[in-house]
């Protein structure tokens, strides 16, 4: 067996570069869409100032796991930046620099009290978030790719990790807004205020459950591509399979808990909406809830993710 | 200590080679990367200007095959031992002991300083003693014994090393007739046996071979050179090798595994002897010239046949007479392998002697591909010891006066001495011990009764490297230096080729210790201020290490300072020739001056002229607990070494699949084995690889000494569950008459 | 077979590609004397062969590894696997020597985000440890588990066929130490190299053809029993190597 040279710091890293990718994707796009209207103008908001913070704070972790950092060589990590190659890792480590950079700009766009769409910084946020959206989609994106990119780890060696990493960066990504969102929630004055807060509710509740409705599907066709090939990648399936070591972690706290439960709950929610044209509403404890264990789910797929890539290997000669 | 050291001059050398990177780097200016300066200074590509610094040659002692090494010190602390390339019977390889070398020199748990106990003995309490204090404590005791009983009251105790003779020495002229020797606790069965039946124990010739045939040896393994290399190369030049032994070893592995029944093999070399005479397969011409007893034999093992063995041994008749076959085609190429460790069975003598007549009957002597006499040692000068030895009185058990004719007296016998000063039956109380490089706690059967022994004794030192298991239930340690840090007598070795090689300090040594010389020295120097030695004492010992060398370098055309220089010496005329025997120009040193299938010398000592298979005794439901060794340990010696416990942390006990399902033992798990005599707790090793019949526990662990920290509390000791037996011709311990009981805990 | 037949493609390409190279460069004008060096000293490929019939499992190669490139206890560059099959009395027993295979397509390579795991011109792989920041990426990539993290120097070590002594024109440490010559080492693009001669005139292998990372250590008589081996009921099989007491597979 492997040793385990890839702990909770990496796992941790992978989780909230995920979220602060799709927060920012998900505020970036919903502000592009909005329009000059500035119809999703809050949420935008939301997304912005939380991006920029899982980001950083992973990416401060992955630091301190280092193996140099650890031995006392505080500043080695440094010479990431001093090549361009072709290695995820390289590739990904600029890709967090300037999304790091991209999503402080954005961030900052919003800072002023009295932002609003249409003020003073609108040009500039708005070119943030076009540079935003691929930037989030290429992080979120890249933290698939830095462990599928090994033939040597046959759990991740599927392309379908990418996408599912991907999809769950999103998802944790908007999760993050409507937790945000409905914490700092205060009851609005106004009814039009109120109806506003839920009818952008809406759109959050919608992506989410959408891309949770894809995250399954991706991890059926994980499953799907490792039962149909032969060798490594179907035997390093088996881990998360009926029997295997992490089957309880994966099957429970990422599928139920962390996919279907958010899911049903929303689309109990959404589907008076979508069938019956109700107007959209949703109680304050599941805004918090749901969110809550789409986040847990999230670190958990992650988790599973990179301890089974360790724990299986190639096998044959 | 070493790694600091390391690490400095790593730090020294990686500046160099920065240097040496960024003119490299210069160099190629076209590099695409962007490397910082600080990266590019220090390119691992460019390692060559750190050198090693001294290369000293010297003669590895992890274990007693003394091959040739090449020691790199660099300011002041080895750091890589390489095997010397000229050494002939190494060509440049080492084991992994010999590699490990250095952590038994910088071994934390070494003892630097004299310890003189302070507790009970064996609580672990030391005080450390300057040498002075210790050479008068070791005297005052020896003193106060011989005043009481002697100097017989002492027990000398060593095992085979080249510096052993200042130890026996100092015995001999204290005058104690009680000397414990290594043979007695491996190998004496075998020699007398081959002696007794062909004046000798013979080489053999594997690299050339065509059929080689080993009872229990485990050459591939338990290293004797050139023999493990010269095996190899045998196979690979296409030789059949058959490995007898109940456990599939490494060497059964690497040849035919022969499961055979324990302590049946002399069934089989009966039966095999059988099948040669009765199908006309036999060397009639070598039998004719150079064997007596032919006709006595043909009638004796007329009654061993294979079907008859089969029941025995559990080999298969036609195996058998198919082993019988093979040979004769392979004959004269066969060699039938001594083997080194005999201390199995009470039997043993017995069952050795068969090896040299089924060589004989094969004519497998003195040939290319067979066994064979080497030429000799080279002839190194005596040193004149001073002091003659003179009339000392009987040993205490009566060993040299009549119930071992044939053993050799000096070594004396384990097992038997042990008795009789535990049971007071000797001739007198033995009440002094002193042990030199031997840890007889663990190295004689049932450790229990070796403690039984030490608690009769007034006095017990122990001059050893480390905290062995027998060091640390002395009343005083002297701390040896190690084989790294002093000279040694030169050695002299024969075999296909003959030389000598030279040991000799490489570093200073650690902490106080000392040489074995000048221990004794300070030893003899105390006691002459106590008694009256003619001459003193002090005046025996009087000369150095150096002057001892050179006395035995004295006939030789070169000197001390060139040999230190060049590792070994090998005369430029090696006389290793075949056929001697042959063309009738020398005989063997037996009474006959033949190979004696008929031994007058055994019938007139109350043996059976010839071997006569008794069957061994069964316990069913029990297995016989058998032991050896792996490649990485030697004896009890370096478990503790913490390069070579991390490749075995911990021993096991190897069950058979098949019994461990009856018993319900699961691989890995804790069994509990109990003998008549101990009980020892020990992890399962379930393999395939060995009989039911038989369980096998690799020796060396289950340390009582903590102040071998990195083994203490690992493993089990074989040698408490071994119950008091020996070779009934020699006294050489038995170590494999035991029957145990498994059971899960 | 195959293999042997890619040797054999490979090094002669290497010459003619020394060929271009001189003639590109008495194209350019330079002096003759570096078209002579182009021709005779072709680019090496430095390659072990170890064959398993003659190792004895002794670990001295092992020990000599720790004590030559001062590993820490607990890490190996060089390890030793135990294969043992069968049912009594027809059991066998079997030797893998491990290192890194230095391959020539080495994926450890590919994703060192810092280029300080890199292939020299001789085909040896190495991490250059002052530049290695410890992201344990390669550690990851390598389908051998050649790696580790060094905790003293902070950043990954493996075997790099003991370039200092190469350097000193010795053999790697394991090589000179195994006292039944089971290893053999040298220039694989050198036909007349004992190593290039043994594999042309062996059946040898390597490990995990599959991977693609195209192994220059070579074996002879490799028996090597893996995870499906295990599970395959009808034959009890155990691998055990001293690298790590998890390690039994
Ligand atoms: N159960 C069991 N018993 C056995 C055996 C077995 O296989 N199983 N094998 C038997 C055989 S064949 C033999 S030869 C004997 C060997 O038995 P011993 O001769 O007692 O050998 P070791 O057990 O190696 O103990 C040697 C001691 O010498 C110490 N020593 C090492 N180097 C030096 C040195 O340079 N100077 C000094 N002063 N001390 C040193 C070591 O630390 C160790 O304590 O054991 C026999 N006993
Ligand atoms: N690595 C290493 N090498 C050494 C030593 C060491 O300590 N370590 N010590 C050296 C010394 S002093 C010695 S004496 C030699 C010892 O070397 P060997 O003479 O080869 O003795 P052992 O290694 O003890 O192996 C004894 C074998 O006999 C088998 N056996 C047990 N009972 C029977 C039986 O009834 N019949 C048969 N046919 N076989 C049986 C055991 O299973 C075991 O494999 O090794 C020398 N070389
Ligand atoms: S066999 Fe090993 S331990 Fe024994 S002398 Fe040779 S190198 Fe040293
Ligand atoms: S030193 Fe040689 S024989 Fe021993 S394990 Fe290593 S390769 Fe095998
Ligand atoms: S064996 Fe592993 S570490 Fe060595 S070169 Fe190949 S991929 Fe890299
Ligand atoms: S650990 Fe070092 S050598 Fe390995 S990929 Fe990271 S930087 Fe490169
Ligand atoms: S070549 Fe050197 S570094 Fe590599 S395994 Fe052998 S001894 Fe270790
Ligand atoms: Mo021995």
């Amino acid at each position: 067996m492997h040793e385990l040279t890839w702990g909770m710091p990496v796992i941790a890293y992978l989780f909230m570069a995920g979220l602060g990718a799709g927060a920012l994707t998900t505020s970036a796009s919903v502000l592009l869409r909005g329009g000059q209207s500035g119809k999703y103008f809050s949420i935008a908001r939301y997304g912005a100032f939380i991006a920029p913070i899982p980001v950083a704070l992973g990416s401060a972790l992955l630091v301190f796991e280092l193996g140099s950092f650890q031995a006392g060589h505080w500043f080695r990590f440094l010479n990431l930046y001093t090549v361009i190659n072709l290695s995820p890792m390289s590739i990904g480590t600029w890709l967090l620099t300037i999304f790091l950079g991209i999503s402080v700009l954005y961030a900052f766009t919003f800072l002023s009290k009295d932002a609003c769409p249409g003020d003073k910084q609108d040009g500039l946020r708005r070119l943030a978030a076009w540079v935003g959206i691929p930037l989030g989609i290429g992080v979120a994106i890249y933290t698939g790719v830095l462990l599928g990119a090994m033939p040597a780890r046959p759990f991740w060696n599927s392309p379908v990790l990418a996408m599912l990493f991907f999809l769950s960066a999103l998802s944790t990504g908007v999760a993050s807004i409507i937790l945000v969102r409905a914490l700092l929630h205060r009851k609005h004055a106004s009814a039009q205020a109120e109806a506003h807060y839920h009818e952008s509710g809406y759109i959050l509740s919608a992506t989410d459950t959408l891309l949770i409705g894809l995250e399954l599907l991706a991890i059926f066709l994980f499953l799907m591509y490792a039962h149909l090939t032969i060798g490594s990648v179907r035997e390093a399936a088996t881990v998360i399979l009926a029997g295997g070591e992490l089957s309880v972690l994966f099957w429970f706290w990422v599928v139920v808990l962390g996919l279907l439960v958010p899911g049903i709950i929303e689309l109990a929610i959404l589907v008076p909406s979508i069938v019956y044209h109700r107007a959209y509403r949703s109680h304050r404890v599941i805004e918090i809830l749901v969110p809550v264990v789409v986040l847990v789910g999230g670190f958990m797929l992650r988790y599973v993710v990179v301890i089974a890539g360790q724990i299986t290997h190639p096998i044959g000669l | 200590m070493k790694a600091e050291a390391v690490k400095a001059d790593r730090q020294a050398g990686i500046s160099r080679r920065g240097f040496l990177g960024l003119c490299a780097a210069m160099g190629t200016g076209a590099a695409l990367q962007l490397r910082s300066f600080k990266a590019i200074g220090k390119n691992n590509d460019k390692p060559g200007s750190w050198s090693r610094g001294e290369v000293i040659p010297s003669t590895c002692n992890m274990c007693v095959n003394r091959c040739g090494i090449q020691c790199h010190v660099v300011n002041g602390v080895l750091e890589k031992i390489d095997g010397d390339y000229h050494n002939p019977k190494t060509l440049g390889g080492t084991c992994a002991k010999g590699q490990a070398g250095i952590m038994t020199l910088y071994d934390p748990d070494r003892i630097k300083y004299p310890l003189i106990r302070a507790g009970a003995r064996g609580e672990g309490k030391w005080r450390r003693a300057s040498w002075e204090e210790a050479y008068e404590y070791v005297a005052d005791n020896l003193d106060k014994i011989m005043d009481k009983y002697g100097p017989e009251g002492l027990l000398w105790s060593s095992s085979t090393d080249l510096t052993e003779i200042f130890f026996l020495k100092l015995g001999v002229f204290l005058g104690t007739p009680n000397f414990a020797r290594h043979a007695t606790l491996c190998l004496a069965s075998r020699n007398v046996g081959y002696f007794g039946t062909m004046g000798g124990v013979p080489d053999s010739d594997l690299a050339n071979a065509k059929y080689i045939i080993m009872f229990g040896a485990n050459r591939l393994e338990s290293f004797e050179l050139p023999y493990n290399r010269d095996l190899i190369s045998g196979i690979e030049n296409g030789a059949k090798l058959v490995v007898v032994d109940p456990r599939m070893t490494v060497t059964a592995a690497k040849g035919t595994w022969v499961p055979i029944k324990p302590r049946t093999d002399m069934a089989l070399t009966l039966a095999l002897m059988h099948v040669l005479i009765k199908e006309d397969l036999y060397d009639k011409d070598f039998v004719d010239k150079l064997t007596v007893g032919f006709d006595a034999l043909k009638e004796h093992v007329a009654q061993y046949s294979p079907e008859w063995a089969e029941k025995e041994t559990d080999i298969p008749a036609r195996t058998i007479v198919e082993m019988a076959r093979e040979m004769a085609v392979a004959a004269p190429a066969v060699v039938v392998f001594p083997g080194r460790r005999s201390s199995w069975y009470t039997n043993d003598t017995q069952f050795r002697r068969t090896l040299p007549m089924l060589m004989a009957l094969l004519g497998a002597f003195d040939v290319r591909g067979g066994n064979f006499v080497n030429a000799g040692k080279v002839k190194l000068g005596e040193f004149d010891w001073e002091m003659a030895p003179f009339d000392v009185a009987p040993c205490v058990d009566g060993f040299d006066e009549g119930p071992f004719p044939l053993a050799a007296h000096d070594d004396g016998g384990y097992v038997m001495r042990r008795d009789a000063i535990i049971d007071e039956t000797g001739k007198y109380p033995v009440r002094g011990w002193m042990i030199y490089k031997q840890n007889p706690l663990a190295a004689v059967v049932d450790g229990n009764r070796t403690l039984k022994m030490m608690e009769k004794m007034d006095f017990i030192c122990s001059i050893d490297v480390q905290p062995s298991q027998t060091a640390w239930m002395a009343d005083i340690i002297l701390p040896e230096t190690t084989y790294l840090e002093r000279l040694d007598p030169i050695w002299t070795t024969g075999g296909k080729v003959k030389f000598i090689s030279i040991r000799q300090p490489v570093v200073k040594p650690q902490g106080e210790a000392r040489t074995i010389l000048d221990i004794i020295k300070g030893i003899a120097a105390a006691m002459d201020k106590r008694r009256t030695f003619d001459p003193p004492m002090s005046k025996v010992f009087d000369f150095t290490m150096e002057d001892y060398v050179d006395k035995q370098l004295a006939p030789l055309p070169i000197d001390r300072k060139t040999l230190a220089r060049q590792g070994i010496w090998m005369p430029g005329q090696q006389k290793w020739k075949l056929g001697a025997y042959r063309r009738g120009e020398k005989d063997f040193r037996t009474p006959s001056g033949k190979i004696e299938f008929v031994s007058e010398r055994f019938r007139r000592n109350g043996y059976d002229p010839m071997p006569v298979y008794e069957p061994p005794a069964e316990e069913a439901g029990r297995q016989r607990l058998v032991t050896g060794r792996y490649a990485w340990f030697t004896h009890s010696a370096n478990q503790n070494n913490r390069w070579l416990n991390a490749i075995h942390p911990e021993n096991d006990i190897w069950i058979n699949p098949d019994v461990a399902r009856e018993k319900g033992i699961k691989d890995g798990g804790y069994v509990m084995v109990r003998s008549r005599v101990g009980k020892v707790k020990i992890k399962a090793y379930v393999t395939p690889r060995i009989r039911p019949d038989t369980v096998f526990i690799c020796h060396g662990f289950g340390t009582n000494s903590a102040g071998q920290t990195t083994l203490y509390g690992k493993g089990g000791a074989d040698q408490v569950l071994m119950e008091s037996k020996a070779d009934v011709i020699t006294n050489n311990q038995a170590l494999h008459e035991t029957w145990v009981d498994i059971t899960k805990v | 077979m195959s293999k042997k037949l890619k040797t054999t493609q490979q090094s002669r390409r290497g010459f003619l590609k020394g060929v271009g190279a001189a003639a590109a460069a008495v194209g350019a004008s330079a002096t003759p004397v570096q078209a002579v060096a182009a021709i005779t000293e072709p680019k090496k490929r430095y390659g072990m062969l170890i064959d398993t019939r003659r190792c004895v499992g002794c670990h001295a190669c092992s020990v000599s590894c720790r004590s030559e490139n001062n590993v820490p206890e607990g890490k190996h560059r060089s390890w030793v696997e135990y294969t043992e099959k069968g049912t009594f009395p027809n059991a066998t027993l079997h030797f893998l020597p491990r290192l890194c295979n230095q391959c020539s397509d080495p994926q450890c390579v590919s994703v060192c985000p810092t280029n300080a795991t890199h292939i020299r011109d001789d085909g040896i792989i190495t991490v250059d440890a002052d530049v290695c920041i410890g992201c344990k990426y390669c550690i990851h990539a390598c389908p051998y588990d050649a790696r580790f993290l060094n905790p003293e120097t902070g950043a990954v070590d493996k075997c790099d066929f003991c370039l200092d002594r190469l350097e000193q024109g010795k053999e790697p440490a394991c090589v000179a130490t195994c006292f039944n010559r089971a290893r053999i080492f040298g220039d694989l693009n050198d036909p007349d190299s004992t190593i290039s001669r043994m594999v042309a005139s062996n059946a040898v292998s390597v490990l995990r053809p599959g991977m693609g990372t195209l192994p220059n250590v070579f074996y002879i008589g490799l028996d090597y029993a893996d995870e499906h081996d295990i599970r395959f009921p009808r034959q009890y099989i155990r691998v055990t190597t001293h690298r790590d007491e998890n390690i039994r597979r």
